[in-house]
C-alpha cells in the first residue's frame, strides 16, 4: 500500500511539473515566430489590421501569410539561410487625417548580390513583400535603398527595404 | 494512516502551487497584435537576423526611379504595370493633363479640366471671390504662389530643390485627408549636397472640400500656406533625403506663419503639442500622436527665430547637408539642434526649450514682423495658453493628493502644475525634489500680469506670500537633458525631501518604461503581465517614497539580470514560474490572500504531523 502510494505520488508530481513546465514556456523548440512590419521595422506579433505577417522557424523557409493561413514547414537546405523583407515608401504626417504610415512597393524588383557579383533578383508581391534562400554569407539587397546583411545558416534575416519617403502635409 | 495523510496534504498544497504558474505563461500572440516591440535581438526571435550594418546606396547622379522601372518594365506582367504605374510613377491625373509654366519657370504646374482632379471654379470663386474666368487661370494663381514661395526660401538664402522646373500637380486629395504631399524622386548628390534628393509636390486642386474649412480659411489662403509648407519640404529634399521627420514638420508649419502671418493656420496645431508637453520634444513618426502633435512643435522655430534670427532654422538644416546616414535610418535632429545652438550661440537645446516653456506661461513672444504688411493684430492672440498637467485647488499637496505631484519626464519635454488659492490661506510653499537634469520655475499671477519668483536660499523651496490674493501659481518643471525618465516631486507641506526623487536609464523611459525582467521572461513589453506589473509599478510603488527607491534599486540591477534571461530559454521559464504568484498577487489580491491563508491552513496540521511522525521515529512521546 505505502508503495503504490509513493508510486502514485511521484506519478503525479512529475506529470504536475511536465505539464507545468510546458505551460510555463509556452513557447516550445519548434514553434514559429510571427512578425508584421509596423512603417519602419519588423515587430514581433500579428499585425492588428490582419495584413501580410511572416511566419519564421529556425531551419525552414520563411513563410508569407495571410490572415487566417497557417505556415507550411519547408526545410531549408544544408548551408542556406533566408532572405525576407518588404519595399515601402516611409509615409509620415497629414493635419488633418492619419494615414498609412507606408506604402508598399509592390512588383519592384529586388537585387540580391555578393561579391559585386548579382546572385538573384526577386519581385516583391501586391503587397511589396519578397524572400529568397541564398548560400549563407554576406549581402546586398537593393531596390532603390540598400541594405547589407549576413545571413547565417539556417536562420531569416528580415529587412525594411525604404524606397522613398513622402510628406504628407 | 496519518503518514497517507500527510503525504496527500503536501501532494495537494504541491499540486496547488505547481499549477499556478500555468494562468501566468499564457503567452498569447493576440495580446500582441498591435504595437508590439521593435525586433532587437531579442533571444526568443534567435531565428531572425536584423541587418547588422545597414549602408545607402552609393546612388547614381541622374538615375531616375522610372528610369530603373524602365529597364525591368518589359519583364512585368500588365496588372504589376498597373500597380507601378500608380505607386511608384508620376502622378496620373483624371484628365488629360495640362502644363502651365511659372512666370519666373520655376515651377511646372499640372492640372487637368476633366474628371476628378479638375478644380472646381464655381467653388473656388464662391470662396475666393476672385472671379477665376478658367481653370488656367487658377493654375496660373497656384503658378504664381509658388514662385512667391520660391523667392521668400531664395531670399532667406536656402538653397534651392535640384528640380528646375519643379512639378507641382493638382490632384484631389479629399480622400486622402491632406492639404499637400511632397515626394521624393531621384537621388541628387553632388560634392555640397552627398545626400540630396529631388521631388516632386501634389496639392489638392482647389482646397474648396469642408474638411480644410474654406469658409474660415479661403481655398487661396489654403493655397498658400500650402505651396510654402510643401516647398519647403522639397528645400528639406534637397538638403538631404535622411532628414528628421518631426522637424522638417516643424520647420514648414513654422513658415507658413512667416510668409503668410495673416493667414494664422498653424496656431491650430500648436495645443496639440502643450495639451501633452510631457512628451519629448523630437516625437517619433511612429508615435500614434505625432499628427496631433508634430506639426505644433513649429512654435519652438519662432522662439529661437525671434530670439536669435530667422537664419537659425536655415543653419539646423545646413549641418545635416554633409551627415551620412546611420543604417540607412534618418538623422536625429535634436542632437544637430544642440550642435548648432552649442556652436554659434553659445546655448543648448535644454537651455532654449527652459526658456521657451517658461515663454508659454510668460506669453512675452515679440510680436510678428509683417512680411507682407497684412494686418497681423491678432497673431499673438492666437497663441494658446499653457496646459497643466494637474492643477490643485485644495491644500495640503502632497503624496496622498489625488493627483500625484510629481512627473516623469523623457529627454527635452516639460510639464506644469497650477495652483489655485483657497481664501484662507495666507502664504504658500512649494518644497521640490529633482535631479539635476531637470529645471524648475515657479510663476505667479495676481491681477492678470505674471512674474517668476526665485527660490528661497535653499534652492529648493518657494515661498509665495500672500497666496490667497493672487490669480494663481504655476510650477514648470522642464527636463533639459537627453536622459530619460527623469523624476521630479514637490509638496505645499515639506513632505518632499531632497534626495527622494530616483532616476531611471534612458532606456526605461519613465512610465513608458519596461520591467526589465518581465518582459525578457515574457518575450515582449506589451504582453499583458508585463502591463499589469508595469500599472502596478506606476499606480502604487511610483506614488510613495519606498516605492521609488525600490523601483530606483530595481532599475540598477535588474538590466544584466533581464540580458541573462533573454538569453536563455531555460531561465526565462524559470521566471515566469516565479514570477507567477508575484503576477497572481498583483492582478488577484484578495484571491492571493485567500490561497496564501489555505496554503498556511494546510502547512500547520501538516507540520504538527511531521513532527509527531519524526518523534515517533525517534521513540519519542509526545
Amino acid at each position: 500500500m505505502s508503495t503504490s502510494v509513493n508510486v502514485f505520488l511521484t506519478g503525479l508530481l512529475l506529470l504536475v511539473i511536465s505539464l507545468t513546465a510546458v505551460a510555463a514556456a509556452k513557447r516550445p523548440v519548434g514553434k514559429w515566430n510571427f512578425f508584421h512590419f509596423d512603417g519602419s521595422s519588423f515587430v514581433s506579433g500579428p499585425s492588428a489590421d490582419g495584413g501580410t505577417q511572416v511566419a519564421v522557424l529556425a531551419g525552414f523557409r520563411p513563410v508569407l501569410l495571410k490572415k487566417g493561413e497557417k505556415p507550411a514547414a519547408v526545410d531549408l537546405a544544408a548551408g542556406t539561410g533566408a532572405l525576407a523583407g518588404i519595399c515601402f515608401i516611409q509615409r509620415s504626417g497629414g493635419k488633418l487625417k492619419r494615414g498609412p504610415a507606408y506604402l508598399p512597393c509592390a512588383a519592384m524588383p529586388v537585387q540580391i548580390s555578393t561579391g559585386g557579383k548579382v546572385v538573384a533578383t526577386v519581385m516583391t508581391d501586391d503587397q511589396g513583400y519578397f524572400q529568397v534562400t541564398v548560400t549563407a554569407g554576406r549581402y546586398r539587397i537593393e531596390a532603390k535603398e540598400a541594405v547589407e546583411v549576413t545571413v547565417e545558416n539556417g536562420a531569416t534575416a528580415l529587412i525594411p527595404l525604404r524606397a522613398g519617403k513622402r510628406m504628407a502635409d | 494512516m496519518h503518514k497517507i495523510l500527510v503525504r496527500w496534504a503536501v501532494a495537494a498544497v504541491s499540486l496547488f502551487l505547481l499549477v499556478l504558474p500555468a494562468f501566468a505563461g499564457q503567452l498569447d500572440d493576440h495580446y500582441l497584435a498591435a504595437f508590439a516591440p521593435k525586433v532587437s535581438g531579442n533571444a526568443l526571435e534567435k531565428a531572425i537576423l536584423v541587418p547588422a550594418t545597414v549602408a545607402a546606396r552609393a546612388v547614381r547622379s541622374g538615375t531616375p526611379l522610372k528610369h530603373g522601372l524602365s529597364r525591368d518594365w518589359n519583364k512585368l506582367e500588365p496588372a504589376t504595370q498597373k500597380v507601378l504605374a500608380k505607386q511608384l510613377a508620376l502622378p496620373v491625373l483624371s484628365g488629360s493633363e495640362l502644363v502651365l509654366v511659372s512666370a519666373e519657370g520655376h515651377f511646372r504646374i499640372h492640372y487637368t479640366t476633366s474628371g476628378s482632379d479638375s478644380p472646381d471654379l464655381a467653388s473656388i470663386n464662391n470662396y475666393t471671390h476672385l472671379g477665376f474666368a478658367s481653370t488656367a487661370a487658377w493654375a496660373g494663381q497656384v503658378a504664381d504662389t509658388f514662385e512667391a514661395a520660391y523667392s521668400f526660401y531664395r531670399g532667406l538664402g536656402y538653397h534651392m530643390p535640384p528640380s528646375n522646373p519643379f512639378d507641382v500637380y493638382l490632384a484631389s486629395l479629399v480622400s486622402l485627408g491632406e492639404y499637400g504631399e511632397t515626394d521624393d524622386l531621384n537621388k541628387t548628390p553632388s560634392a555640397s549636397y552627398p545626400y540630396a534628393s529631388s521631388s516632386y509636390i501634389v496639392v489638392d486642386k482647389d482646397f474648396t472640400d469642408s474638411i480644410f474649412s474654406p469658409g474660415t480659411f479661403s481655398p487661396l489662403d489654403s493655397l498658400k500656406v500650402t505651396s510654402v509648407h510643401e516647398f519647403h519640404h522639397a528645400v528639406q529634399y534637397g538638403y538631404n533625403f535622411y532628414f528628421d521627420v518631426w522637424y522638417a514638420e516643424a520647420s514648414s508649419t513654422w513658415f507658413e506663419g512667416e510668409l503668410y502671418p495673416e493667414v494664422l493656420q498653424n496656431y491650430q496645431y500648436i495645443n496639440g503639442w502643450f495639451a501633452d508637453s510631457t512628451r519629448q520634444i523630437d516625437l517619433p513618426q511612429s508615435d500614434p500622436s505625432f499628427n496631433d502633435e508634430a506639426y505644433g512643435r513649429w512654435i519652438f522655430n519662432r522662439h529661437l527665430a525671434q530670439k536669435y534670427s530667422a537664419t537659425i532654422v536655415r543653419k539646423f538644416w545646413e549641418a545635416i547637408m554633409p551627415i551620412a546616414p546611420i543604417n540607412g535610418a534618418d538623422i536625429p535632429m535634436a542632437p544637430v539642434v544642440n550642435s548648432v545652438l552649442s556652436a554659434s550661440y553659445n546655448s543648448t537645446l535644454g537651455v532654449e526649450l527652459f526658456d521657451f516653456a517658461k515663454k508659454v506661461y510668460l506669453r512675452d513672444w515679440p510680436t510678428m514682423t509683417a512680411v507682407t504688411g497684412a494686418d497681423i493684430s491678432a497673431d499673438l492672440g492666437q497663441i494658446p495658453a499653457y496646459v497643466p498637467v494637474a492643477s490643485y485647488t485644495s491644500y495640503p499637496v502632497n503624496a496622498a493628493s489625488s493627483a500625484v505631484p510629481a512627473v516623469t519626464l523623457p529627454h527635452y519635454s516639460f510639464a506644469y502644475y497650477k495652483f489655485t488659492p483657497p481664501t484662507s490661506t495666507a502664504a504658500l510653499t512649494l518644497t521640490l525634489a529633482k535631479v539635476s537634469g531637470i529645471q524648475a520655475a515657479v510663476f505667479l499671477k495676481v491681477g492678470g500680469t505674471v512674474s517668476e519668483i526665485s527660490p528661497n536660499a535653499d534652492g529648493t523651496s518657494y515661498t509665495i506670500a500672500g497666496f490667497g490674493a493672487l490669480d494663481e501659481v504655476a510650477l514648470l518643471l522642464v527636463n533639459t537633458s537627453t536622459s530619460d525618465g527623469l523624476q521630479a516631486s514637490f509638496s505645499t507641506d515639506g513632505s518632499v525631501q531632497s534626495g527622494s526623487t530616483t532616476t531611471t536609464p534612458a532606456s526605461s523611459g519613465g512610465s513608458k518604461s519596461g520591467c526589465f525582467i518581465a518582459t525578457a521572461a515574457y518575450g515582449s513589453y506589451l504582453h499583458p503581465k508585463v502591463a499589469l506589473l508595469r500599472a502596478f509599478r506606476d499606480d502604487y510603488l511610483l506614488t510613495n517614497a519606498p516605492g521609488r527607491l525600490f523601483v530606483s534599486l530595481y532599475y540598477r540591477v535588474s538590466p544584466p539580470i533581464a540580458d541573462l534571461i533573454a538569453r536563455h530559454s531555460l531561465l526565462r521559464g524559470a521566471t515566469r514560474l516565479l514570477l507567477a504568484p508575484v503576477i497572481l498577487a498583483v492582478e488577484h489580491g484578495r484571491a492571493a490572500l485567500l490561497v496564501m491563508l489555505i496554503c498556511f491552513g494546510f502547512a500547520v496540521p501538516v507540520l504538527g504531523k511531521v513532527r509527531d511522525w519524526r518523534a515517533a521515529r525517534r521513540g519519542i512521546v509526545v
